[in-house]
């Protein structure tokens, strides 16, 4: 079974944490950062905020 | 101290219901399936504290759909490999989709709640060990041991 490694794509759940303002600062700056490395994370993190708006 | 539930269902209500439709694929269903998590809140709200509840309620909103999504799977006009699909097209890579497939379709019929939502957030939504870990409030070994039972589990099931 293939491990997931931090490279990968950030869960959701932990993008959601971020924008919840629930991650502790050193976990949502890893997660911030892993986001900025992702290709579309920060489109993520802007469409989940867009869909809490329009939720 | 009891939580506000209404600002509790403000506050998480989109989360649960992306979570929702994310495992159930299906709007109206998701909707649904969100009030039933609200209505999990609310029965125990006396024993929850407003504070960093997103762990508790993504939980909860995964075990809703993986329980929706057992029942619908032994109606007859919803056929097993569109529900699974349906989890598996999530966005993971191919090899962990196969993968979760199999262990999904075991995992409906015979583990107990907590492997099931340890095995989703591992397998399907791609979370590390030590992240699924931080979640359920378990050590890294407890949560690596659940999914080596499992394995166990299905070997003995698909035999030598």
């Amino acid at each position: 079974m293939k491990e997931p490694t931090h490279t990968e794509r950030v869960p959701q759940l932990l993008v959601e944490q971020l924008a919840l303002g629930e991650l502790d600062p050193e976990r949502a700056r890893d997660v911030t950062a892993r986001l900025a490395a992702e290709p579309g994370g920060e489109a993520r993190l802007a469409a989940l905020r867009a869909d809490d708006d329009a939720i | 101290m009891a939580i506000d539930a209404e600002s509790c269902y403000r506050r998480y209500g989109p989360m649960v219901l992306r979570r929702c439709r994310a495992l159930l694929g299906d709007e109206e269903r998701a909707v649904d399936a969100m009030q039933d998590v609200f209505v999990q809140v609310l029965v125990h709200r006396e024993r929850l504290e407003d504070k960093g509840l997103s762990s508790l309620l993504y939980r909860i909103a995964t075990n809703v759909c993986l329980n929706r999504l057992r029942s619908r799977r032994r109606r007859p006009e919803d056929p097993d490999a569109e529900l699974l699909n349906r989890i598996a097209s999530m966005d993971v890579d191919t090899d962990r989709r196969a993968d979760a497939r199999t262990l999904l379709t075991r995992l409906f019929v015979r583990q107990q709640e907590s492997t099931r939502t340890i095995a989703v957030m591992h397998l399907l939504d791609g979370m590390t060990l030590e992240e699924v870990a931080h979640e359920v409030g378990m050590s890294v070994s407890g949560v690596r041991k659940r999914l080596r039972g499992l394995r166990a589990q299905l070997q003995a099931m698909e035999g030598p």
